[in-house]
């Protein structure tokens, strides 16, 4: 089997320059194929008012900032998406509706599905063009709706739930998480995602090198240290140590255990950048900083069936 | 869901609330050691900087770091990462210089491993036996002390608290914050003990009571005139106030109120921990100088400086009292009280501020060499966490080995001196400050998608604070240079001292000066080696935080 070099990166979480990054990756960093490893969506929308016509109005980080139509209006939008929101632009009778819970359901989904069916449309440009496959799947913080807008790709693969050829390895992508205490669209009991993950490994050809791209962490690795929390989602801290605890997937690690993929990428855990090894499973977790603008991600290089090494870049 | 602050969320995973508050500033103050600025300032200024003037020196000091505290505050809330320096140094000038930056403060964190830990015996347990048993009149609780400040004692004990911490800090950290925050309380109770004991006591009170313990233990009748007699005999002596020698020892204070930045190693992704870190470096270091001040005034008050300059002159001079090292603050307030439970309070409040560095450096040295792992400039094996513990363990007992080393020869060489590293830090605070100030041209997107973009008349606000900081730290640099107790001492003024002695061998300072600077470009020969190495298995180190372009 040929060398090949695969970016993978995950939670980019709605930030329009994190994702654009990630599109230039590959060929940034001589990459052969990318992975994305879930959580494309933002979670934070910033309602940027129009007051009077043709002049905005739009809070950020508490700061109050007031712009007109044009290029001051593009550049607050840029810099609102560049930290991971949506921006949602309306009227003061818009702004106010969204303390409704449903009319804010309706304006997140509306800025989302925008958003995906854009990026899916640039990603195909971008992608195809470099001749870069291309394996991409929603995370636990996705809307089932996600899925469905990537599988519109016609050169981006939705990888989820199935089995994808890649340069004679073979790769299984599964994007739910278990259960968070914020009860994310798209997440499992563990019975239930080692249900999932039998049906994928169902799939699965004898002999064939794989690699997993699971969203959720193998329990107790190293790569899913998160902040604990108090039940009022505080993080709880000692001597101005932010303190934290394994919250990975059992089901995921015995996963992991029974197949021995070469690779396991996994994402969910933004705070725990990390790799290891489960017996002779690579399992690298990138982490994520897209809120400041900054991919990160992992190069790995495989060659007769092994990993031949990896290394975390941040762009 | 939810809104707030012009914002909505929606439910996902990750959205907390704000991290702990009184915690981060906690663990800023801890990093600073109010107990421990104090006491150089009261045992050495009054020492040895004749016209000296604490109470300027805390507030020159104070102006001096609040601009690097300010760069590191705004920096910390723009990139919310664990790393700090490593982390924005290598964003905004690359992986380099980021590594040149970083690696600074981990050898010096390997080498102050040692001092803080020697500092434990010398300056927390020592004094707090050898006051009980004067006091009490129990000759073995004065023979403890008496060990805990020699060499032997100083390594054996600092020793048990490096394996204590590495141990502790390798099974988890959660034990320990309780037990912190705990020590944390005596030791401000203790400096409240110490506040009220010098606000109801008299100087002749003092006088009266330290004769009253000392005495029997030196022989003399009146151990307090005896110690300025011979001290002012053997040169001590007193000046009226000078600027230049307010300035000079602002070293001492410079030493521990620098590091109230020290919650930007420990970031988070909590995005709202943006504005705690934003104002909680400032105010640590508002506050512990404030602190200081009332304290310092308070002792100076009801002591004298006279009588505290001779304390901090005997050890090393005149020797009436036979010990080794300056009697801390803590134990003055102790005899002070004539109270068996204020001096145990007191005591053990101050074995707190002695070594509370420590925990900070094992922690954060050992994130930075985890990072230097995750990214390939160190082997794989740094960045190894136990499945178990969920620490890491080989690079925690790495830092471990070398305070030890580190440890033994603090303890056993009066040539390292306390002060001869922080002129490495001062070269990676001011690799910072540049970056600081060029953060908004090179990283354009990022400064102003941040919560600090601000601009004051136009030009960003941090590339203000960090040409401030620049001025500040080369004052503080030129502070050091000229310090004749810093064991850097190579600069007269702004001229250049001989750097070779009368044998035509470097002078002790000279060669101190190099060790430093050697340290600061060790990091550039690693990371250069790292990406040769790297470079043969296909990886192309240099790529690692280079900014992908968006189009």
């Amino acid at each position: 089997m040929a060398r090949l070099t695969l970016f993978f990166a995950s939670d980019i979480h709605g930030s329009e320059r994190v994702f654009r990054k990630f599109l230039s990756a590959a060929p940034f960093y001589r990459a052969d194929a990318v992975i994305f490893g879930g959580d494309i969506t933002g979670k934070i929308l910033v309602p940027v008012v129009e007051v009077v016509p043709g002049r905005f109005q739009a809070t950020l980080f508490g700061r109050l900032h007031e712009v007109e139509a044009g290029s001051g209006l593009d550049d607050l939008e840029d810099r609102i998406r560049t930290n991971g929101f949506y921006p949602y632009r309306t009227t003061p009778d818009g702004a106010a509706e969204l303390a409704d819970p449903k009319r804010l359901r309706d304006a997140f989904r509306q800025v989302m599905i925008e958003t995906a069916e854009r990026w899916v449309t640039l990603a195909d440009e971008r992608l195809r063009k470099a001749g870069i496959p291309a394996l991409m799947m929603p995370g636990n913080d996705d809307e089932p709706i996600v899925k469905s807008l990537l599988a519109q790709g016609d050169w981006i693969v939705d990888a989820e739930g199935r089995r994808v050829e890649l340069e004679g390895y073979q790769v299984v992508s599964y994007g739910y998480s278990t259960t968070t205490p914020w009860h994310s669209p798209r997440e499992v009991t563990e019975d239930g995602m080692a249900l999932a993950l039998d049906g994928l490994i169902a799939k699965l050809a004898p002999g064939q090198p794989t690699i997993f791209n699971l969203h959720d962490p193998p329990y107790g690795s190293g790569l899913d240290l998160a902040l604990k929390l108090t039940p009022e989602l505080r993080v709880e801290s000692g001597a101005g140590q932010p303190l934290v605890e394994p919250v990975g997937s059992t089901a995921v690690r015995a996963a992991i255990e029974r197949v021995q993929p070469v690779l396991s990428l996994h994402g969910h855990i933004h705070e725990s950048k990390a790799a290891s090894r489960i017996g002779s499973s690579v399992v690298i977790n990138p982490g994520s900083t897209y809120g400041e603008g900054t991919l990160q991600g992992v190069l790995v290089t495989l060659e007769n069936g092994q990993v031949k090494g990896h290394q975390f870049v941040s762009g | 869901m939810a809104s707030g602050s012009g914002l909505y969320q929606r439910q996902a995973t990750g959205l907390v609330r704000e991290a702990g508050t009184w915690s981060t500033l906690v663990y800023n103050i801890n990093f600073v050691s109010i107990g421990l600025m104090m006491m150089f300032a009261l045992q050495l200024e009054t020492a040895f900087y004749p016209g000296g003037d604490m109470i300027g020196s805390y507030l020159l000091a104070l102006a001096i770091v609040l601009p690097t505290s300010l760069v590191f505050a705004m920096l910390a809330a723009a990139m919310p990462r664990s790393g700090a320096d490593y982390v924005y140094v290598s964003r905004i000038l690359g992986p380099r210089l980021g590594m040149m930056s970083s690696w600074i403060n981990t050898v010096w964190w390997f080498i102050y491993g040692g001092v803080p830990s020697a500092f434990f015996a010398r300056y927390g347990l020592g004094p707090l036996f050898r006051s009980l048993g004067l006091m009490g009149g129990n000759s073995t609780l004065l023979d403890i002390g008496n060990w805990f400040v020699t060499p032997e004692g100083t390594i054996i004990t600092g020793l048990v608290l490096l394996a204590a911490l590495v141990t502790i800090f390798s099974l988890g950290l959660n034990a320990y914050f309780r037990i912190q925050n705990m020590l944390f309380v005596i030791a401000v109770v203790g400096l409240g003990l110490v506040a009220l004991v010098m606000l109801t006591t008299s100087g002749q009170g003092f006088v009266d009571s330290f004769n009253r313990f000392w005495d029997p233990a030196t022989g003399l009748t009146d151990t307090h005139a005896a110690v300025i007699a011979t001290a002012v005999a053997d040169g001590f002596a007193q000046a009226p106030a000078d600027f230049y020698w307010t300035l000079i020892p602002i070293t001492w204070i410079y030493l521990e109120l620098v590091f109230n930045q020290s919650s930007a190693y420990i970031g988070g992704e909590v995005k709202r921990a943006s504005r705690i870190q934003l104002w909680s470096m400032p105010i640590a270091a508002v506050i512990s100088v404030g602190v200081a001040i009332v304290l310092t005034s308070l002792i100076s008050g009801t002591i004298g400086n006279t009588f505290l300059g001779v304390v901090g002159w005997d050890p090393y001079v005149s020797n009436v009292l036979g010990q080794p090292y300056p009697m801390p603050f803590s134990e003055l307030a102790a005899y002070a009280s004539g109270n068996l439970l204020v001096a145990l309070i007191v005591g053990v409040g101050f074995v707190f501020w002695s070594y509370t560095w420590l925990p900070g450096q094992i922690l954060n040295a050992s994130r930075n060499l985890l990072a230097y792992g995750l990214d390939g400039v160190l082997p794989a094996r740094f960045a190894a966490v136990s499945e178990r513990y969920h620490t890491p363990v080989f690079s925690l007992v790495v830092v471990g080995v070398l305070s030890a080393a580190a440890l033994y020869v603090y303890a056993t060489n009066p040539d390292f001196t306390t002060l001869v590293g922080i002129v490495a830090f001062i070269v990676s605070f001011m690799i910072v400050s540049v970056a600081a100030i060029l953060f908004p041209y090179r990283r354009r997107a990022t400064w102003e998608a941040s919560p600090i973009a601000w601009r004051l008349g136009g030009v960003p606000a941090i590339s203000i604070v960090g040409v401030l900081s620049l001025a500040a730290l080369f004052v503080a640099m030129w502070a050091y240079l000229n310090d004749p107790l810093s064991g850097v001492n190579i600069l007269d003024g702004l001229t250049l001292k001989p750097l070779t002695g009368e044998d035509g061998g470097l002078t002790k300072d000279a060669t101190r000066f190099l060790i430093a600077a050697a340290t600061v470009v060790s990091g550039l020969v690693i990371f250069e080696i790292s990406r040769i190495v790297r470079a043969g298995r296909g990886v192309r180190l240099e790529t690692s935080y280079q900014e992908i372009p968006v189009e």
